[in-house]
């Protein structure tokens, strides 16, 4: 199964995967700062995270309440399978592409 | 826990606490109270709070709300009702087409004519100081005591002195407005220009592009200019320090452009293309010193805090200090001689009742279309109304088991409404592009520029749907509280008896009926007048007439020089100046005869050729001699002079005690006959004509053509005028154009009355075409059974109309006295007018009996001839 993924969903796919256990909500747009250089709303991460879901890449689970949540829980998320194996699909698809980028340099 | 003033901004957890759905609080409170403290750390409290607000306000969506599980039956019911609607829309095709069409022309109605009345209020309020603006104006009394009129003309040093005697005003602006011709590069043009002083854009907004308010007008031959300006004499509006010449003083003189102020918005009660300085008016040589003529409008910029009805009483009698003359005149006044007060500046565009140079409105207007409006949206709910009735009989079944059921009245009611506000919301969508298709019409009929684009904005995009809801509101309120509350039992027993028209449908319907008779002889009546008007023997001739400003007024040698080139013209027959065309204003004075009486005439300068170019007739008496200084003490009047003197005054006397414009005691030498030289709202008026002493006082020169003027000879005049003048801008128009000019209230008056009776009648006719059909489905039955026993097509025809023939009579009962009563009203207005003409009456009742019949035949014909059986067989 091939589901198309949008960039921002794509990325937040391969945080989710890398992050293991600790990835939610305030996390993964933490996380999306750091590495890609750019500031993401945690609504507008929410928002990926809930179609990621739909979609089958990612499932998630309540996790343990801290003081700074004001007591509140997280939802943490897991990539799935399913989401994995898009992930590895993506990046095989995107080899093949870089293996055909002509390695010559170029000069006058 | 967080430290005190360092939590997050109370308010917006709890919004979001509010609105968030307990399921998904955990995640989205939590990851935000998560974010906010490390933030505080990294970005600072402010900055964090900031943040946290915001990112409240993001999650507001409906992803994040509160499923409101209680609320599931009335939304599913709406979308039922809505459905249903929709169905029975789709089903009864033809009445559903009538009540689209009926309330989509209401509600376009509605629509164009709230843009004119918002227009209407809206002028003047984009002026950032506008609530501590007022225009100073003076109620004028009359020597008896009573009250005369209002105007807004003071005099030039007023203002300057105002603003030292009163430390309540900030700064005064003296405005008034002229035509200006402007030269730039040979080419002239005729501008608007308004003449302010200094303070003026300090007080008004109108924002500077280029330039700046403060110093723009600081030197007398610096001038402001529009962008519109800018870009047609520059192509650009970078035209700061650039020349334009402009006439002043018959001259052509240099001035500097010190800024640029954008478009002049269309309401906006000063329209201008060129602002100059106040020293520029033709007339602040002689009149800036004189406290006697009043001339221009002050305009007052108030401090903070003032009370304008104290500084009413302390300005009422301000003039008394400085009018030594009126003082003096005002003892013989019973009661007060007049009184200054302060007017907002939004009320200016409003106050058609204070004589002013700039053009206002009169509410009245308003008010008129509102009412236009209110009626045809009435006729379009009540078309509404009458055909959900008349189909009660069909719905009945639907209503008596959705009853039996267990739908509470309430239910049933809104079922109806929703009905009819879909309906009204599907009209809504049809009539916005009928609105924007109407819009050029409309804009000819209100002399107004809506642009499309201005238009879609957020208002309309919440006054449109809100007139719908009312609408359907409106027109759904009856159908629904009768069809809800039928009884079952009836229904079943079918005693039910709701179908074709009860009392309440049949006075819409006799309502519908006189309103259209009502605007129909309201549309004959004023056709009739405005034809009286073209047609009325004027006292002289306007046809073939061409009447040139006489721009040469300085040189009068030069318009010698343009006579003799005309001369040699042969389509041209005569020609003559004087000191204004008809139509157009001029001199008036008072005589007092010796016996003490007084009477009012008017003055024209000419010279001999006058009677010739206008047909106008020497009765008695002789023509001035062409010697000018020969007859300078002498005058030819009118016959309404003539008998206003009396007595047994002769040609050639001399009237006594007339001591005016330099005539002592002048022989009168001829009596001409009476002309309309105002318009025929005015009565006629005595008039005195005076042989001119130089064509210096000649602000018209009037051309006799012996056909009527072509183009060629249009142009032979022009280019003939350069050749003597080049300096001298041209500008003509036809007599006959110039003095309909002055009908224009009237023509815009009788255009809209005409499209409200189209609209009106056209709705009325929709309505009528369904009752019609709906009447007949209720007695298909006795229908054929009468024809089985005989009846022929003229007898079943007459059956059926015989009920719409008596509501006719009932609504002209109403509709004629009250169109009497307002046609005279409005025929008071003109000194000249029609009489109300029984025949119209007649005719236009004639007129609605043939289209009601002609309708009914429409929609019985194909009922009564069809084969009885069909509805008779029962299977």
């Amino acid at each position: 199964m091939n589901q198309n993924l949008g960039n921002l969903e794509e990325t937040v796919l391969l945080i989710v995967a890398v992050m293991q256990e600790e990835a939610y909500g305030f996390t993964v747009s933490e996380a999306y700062q750091q590495y890609m250089n750019n500031r993401i709303s945690i609504s507008a991460v929410h928002t990926v995270l809930k179609r990621l879901e739909k979609k089958g890449m990612i499932e998630s689970k309540m996790g343990g309440a801290t003081a700074e949540r004001g007591g509140r829980r997280k939802r943490i998320f897991e990539v799935t399978k399913v989401g994995l194996s898009t992930l590895e699909q993506i990046q095989s698809n995107r080899m093949k592409l870089w293996d055909m980028m002509p390695k010559l340099n170029f000069s006058v | 826990m967080q430290e005190e003033g360092k939590s997050p901004p109370k308010w917006a957890n709890r919004f979001l606490e509010w609105y968030c759905a307990d399921d998904l609080l955990d995640e989205i409170q939590g990851d935000l109270l998560e974010a906010y403290h490390y933030r505080i750390q990294e970005v600072g409290v402010s900055k964090a709070k900031r943040w946290f607000v915001w990112d409240v306000i993001k999650f507001f969506r409906p992803s994040s709300f509160k499923k409101k599980s209680n609320n599931s039956t009335q939304v599913f019911m709406l979308k039922n009702n809505i459905k249903i609607a929709l169905r029975i829309i789709s089903r009864k095709k033809w009445a559903s087409f009538i009540n689209i069409i009926s309330l989509t022309l209401g509600i376009t109605a509605v629509t164009l004519i709230s843009f004119f009345v918002a227009d209407e209020f809206s002028y003047d309020n984009f002026h950032e100081k506008k609530d501590s603006i007022y225009r100073l104006v003076t109620d004028r009394y009359s020597p008896d005591g009573g009250y005369d009129y209002t105007d807004a003309g003071q005099p030039l040093p007023l203002a300057a002195q105002l603003v030292s005697d009163f430390p309540e005003i900030e700064t005064a602006t003296r405005v008034s407005k002229a035509e200006r011709y402007l030269r730039k590069d040979g080419n002239v043009q005729e501008a608007k220009v308004l003449f302010v002083d200094s303070s003026f854009f300090q007080t008004f907004s109108f924002p500077f592009l280029i330039g700046n308010e403060r110093t723009a007008m600081e030197f007398s031959k610096s001038i402001v200019v529009t962008e519109d300006l800018a870009k047609r004499y520059f192509q650009s509006i970078d035209v700061v320090g650039k020349t334009l010449e402009i006439r002043h003083e018959e001259v052509f003189t240099t001035y500097q452009i010190t800024g640029v102020v954008a478009h002049i918005s269309s309401n906006s009660t000063f329209q201008f293309d060129v602002a100059m300085n106040y020293d520029q008016t033709s007339y602040y040589g002689w009149a800036n010193d004189s406290w006697g003529v009043r001339i221009d409008e002050i305009y007052l910029s108030l401090g903070n805090n003032v009370s304008v009805p104290a500084l009413n009483d302390k300005l009422k009698d301000h003039w008394k200090k400085y009018l030594t003359n009126a003082v003096e005149e005002s003892k013989s006044y019973k009661g007060d001689y007049q009184n200054y007060w302060l007017q907002p500046l939004t009320d200016v565009h409003m106050a058609a009742n204070v004589g002013s140079s700039f053009s206002t409105s009169d509410p009245m207007n308003s008010y008129i279309l509102s009412g236009i409006a209110a009626i045809i949206l009435l006729i379009g709910c009540a078309n509404f109304t009458i055909l959900s009735i008349g189909r009660a009989t069909m719905r009945g079944k639907e209503i008596a088991v959705r009853k039996v059921v267990g739908a509470q009245k309430l239910q049933l009611v809104t079922q109806f409404w929703v009905e009819a506000i879909t309906l009204s919301f599907l009209a809504m969508f049809l009539s916005i592009g009928l609105v924007f298709l109407l819009l050029p019409a409309f804009n000819a009929l209100a002399e107004k520029n809506f642009v499309v684009n201005d238009l879609l904005n957020v208002r309309l995009l919440i006054t449109l749907p809100l007139i719908a809801i009312v609408t359907g509101l409106a027109a759904g309120t009856y159908p629904a509280m009768v069809l809800s509350g039928v009884k079952i039992l009836d229904f079943f027993k079918k005693k039910m008896k709701l179908g074709g028209a009860n009392l309440f449908t049949k006075s819409l319907i006799i309502t519908q009926f006189s309103l259209s008779v009502m605007l129909l002889l309201g549309t004959i009546i004023v056709f009739q007048q405005i034809d009286f008007f073209k047609n009325k023997d004027l006292g002289y001739d306007d046809t073939n007439v061409i009447v040139l400003e006489n721009t040469l007024n300085a040189e009068p040698e030069k318009l010698e020089i343009f006579q003799n080139i005309l001369a040699k013209n042969p389509k041209i027959e005569s020609w003559t100046g004087m000191s204004y065309s008809f139509g157009r204003g001029g001199f008036s004075s008072v005589y007092k005869k010796p016996d003490g009486t007084e009477f009012n005439y008017s003055v024209y300068y000419i010279e001999p050729s006058f009677f010739d170019v206008l047909g106008i007739e020497i009765l008695d008496g002789r023509n001035f001699s062409e010697l000018s200084s020969a007859d300078n003490n002498s005058m030819i009047v009118n016959e309404m002079f003539m008998e206003k003197v009396s007595g047994d005054f002769k040609i050639e006397d001399n009237l006594t005690d007339f001591d005016n414009m330099g005539l002592t005691n002048p022989k009168i030498i001829g009596v001409a006959n009476d002309f309309h030289f105002q318009s025929l709202a005015s009565k006629l008026k005595p008039v005195v004509l005076l042989m001119s002493p130089s064509k210096k006082s000649f602000n018209n020169f009037l051309i006799k053509t012996t056909n009527a003027p072509d183009s060629e000879l249009l142009q032979f005049l022009e280019e003939s005028w350069y050749q003597v003048a080049p300096e001298s801008p041209y500008s003509y128009v036809l007599m006959n154009k110039d003095i309909e000019a002055q009908y224009q209230t009237e023509m815009r008056w009788f255009n809209i009355v005409k499209y409200a009776t189209i609209w009106a009648l056209g709705l009325a006719v929709l309505g009528l075409l369904g009752i019609v059909g709906m009447s007949i489905a209720g007695r298909l039955k006795e229908l054929s059974i009468r024809k089985v026993l005989g009846a022929n097509t003229l007898h079943l025809y007459y059956i059926l109309s015989k009920q719409f023939i008596v509501l006719l009579v009932l609504a002209a009962i109403i509709a004629i006295p009250t169109t009497v009563y307002f046609a005279n009203g409005w025929l008071e207005n003109f000194a000249y007018h029609i009489e109300l003409n029984s025949f119209v009456f007649s005719g236009v009742l004639v007129f609605i009996f043939l289209l009601i019949m002609g309708i009914i035949y429409l929609g019985t014909i194909r009922t009564i001839k069809s084969n009885p059986i069909d509805s008779l067989r029962m299977e």
